[in-house]
């Protein structure tokens, strides 16, 4: 069409250099036009991002003021418990010893918490900055003895038993996050065993093929799966009330997130009486 | 004279609950205190008590925030439920956050007598006591 105009209204001898220059100039039209619409599109695009990193901030936000709301919570109770029994300790100074070691029994449970409460907020925060030191352990096969030293007093303390499984995976290098993940399996298993019979845990570790699978099996006092099944990965749930042990509502939470970095997955079977079970995948490189 | 016959306490930490016994015991407000660290230990007890009227005076400190359910988690079991306590029970929430969340939630309320925060202390004990003086009963009942 274009060349149809020229030749009506333009003298012959110009046509061929006014056609070139119509058609250069048509082209930069189409090639403005095509970067206009990626330009839409990259705008379009940057805002989407926008809003998901929004949401992804109003999220962290919300967290983080949950974080802080707990933790406040969490230490002010501790701190009163112990102030509460150093003044009792200073009340009964004179009086018989029985007393006396009972209320110095009671101040150092609520010391134990008070340590245990802030390790468990500094795992979180560091964790949600990222910067979480992971495994210091390399072959999976080292695994049992920095898991076990860190859950030494509780396997004591309950005479626990922990039967370890390796198939196909020893040599292997270990994730990072295993350590974590397994010592926060591991002490909520021995935390909240049957008072009627001994703590036995296995844990198998299997490479048979595909990803690394771990399986953390107790005979404890279970789940309520159906009841708590959705909030059981969430951050301050607590499931067992009627214990003596007094967790702060992170630990799953802890190992879901590190999981999630690594691209894992962790699935729960459970019997309330019968006990529980865990199951993580994690992706390794061949 | 002890103004109540018994105070129940509801709180998931023993410690806390230690160290509140030993303080009412110190002010001689009690004949017994019997300690819970959960609602779901706590619940037959207090609708035992609540729905006896010969049972004395007895004065209920919940806490709010403990794993499972916490103290507001019982009140709406007992409005659920339609058990009414008697006069003879006083209802008092103890916390250690003082949210903002939280007090609009006792404003739900009225038959809960005080909104504590922790520590417990002999102003606030007494504070709670007052709700046992044969006038404030009779406006309950």
């Amino acid at each position: 069409m274009l060349q149809r105009q020229v030749t009506r209204h333009v003298p012959p001898d110009l046509v061929p250099a006014l056609t070139s220059f119509l058609n250069e100039v048509n082209g930069s039209y189409m090639h403005y036009d095509k970067d206009r619409k990626m330009l839409a599109h990259a705008m379009d695009l940057s805002s989407r991002e926008l809003e998901e990193s929004n949401s992804l901030l109003r999220e962290h936000n919300a967290f983080l003021e949950q974080l802080n709301c707990s933790a406040a919570h969490d230490l002010k109770n501790h701190a009163l418990n112990i102030h509460g029994m150093v003044t009792l300790l200073t009340k009964y100074q004179d009086a018989d010893p029985v007393k006396r070691e009972e209320v110095l029994a009671y101040l150092l449970r609520a010391t134990a918490q008070f340590t245990r409460t802030v390790r468990d907020f500094l795992d979180v925060a560091k964790l949600e900055s990222k910067t979480m030191e992971m495994s210091a352990v390399n072959r999976i096969d080292g695994l049992p003895d920095v898991v076990e030293l860190e859950c030494d007093h509780l396997i004591k303390r309950k005479g626990a038993i922990v039967r370890w499984t390796f198939n196909g995976s020893e040599a292997l290098m270990s994730p990072p996050c295993m350590k974590l993940v397994l010592v926060n399996l591991l002490s909520n298993a021995i935390k909240y065993s049957n008072p009627d019979r001994k703590p036995e845990i296995g844990i198998r570790i299997d490479r048979a093929m595909g990803p690394l699978r771990v399986v953390v099996e107790d005979n404890g006092l279970g789940i309520d799966v159906e009841r708590n099944g959705p909030k059981l990965f969430t951050m301050f749930s607590r499931f067992h009330a009627d214990t003596q042990e007094e967790g702060s509502g992170i630990g799953l939470y802890t190992v879901r997130k590190v999981l999630e970095r690594e691209k894992g997955t962790i699935a729960l079977w459970s019997e309330l009486g019968k006990g529980t079970r865990f199951t993580i995948e994690i992706p390794i490189a061949a | 004279m002890n103004p109540t016959t018994r105070v129940i306490l509801v709180d998931d930490s023993e410690v806390t609950n230690y160290y509140n016994t030993d303080l009412i015991h110190s002010m001689g407000m009690s004949e017994e205190v019997v300690c819970f660290t959960s609602i779901a230990a706590a619940w037959e007890e207090i609708v035992r008590v609540g729905t006896d009227p010969s049972a004395g005076n007895t004065l209920v400190l919940l806490d709010i925030k403990m794993p499972g359910n916490g103290g507001f988690d019982l009140l709406w079991r007992l409005e659920e439920e339609e058990i009414e306590l008697g006069p003879h029970v006083v209802i008092c929430m103890l916390t250690s956050s003082n949210l903002k969340a939280d007090q609009e939630e006792f404003a739900k309320f009225p038959g809960v007598c005080e909104f504590l925060v922790k520590p417990l202390d002999a102003s606030q004990l007494t504070k709670a006591f007052e709700h046992f003086l044969p006038a404030t009963i009779a406006k309950r009942a």
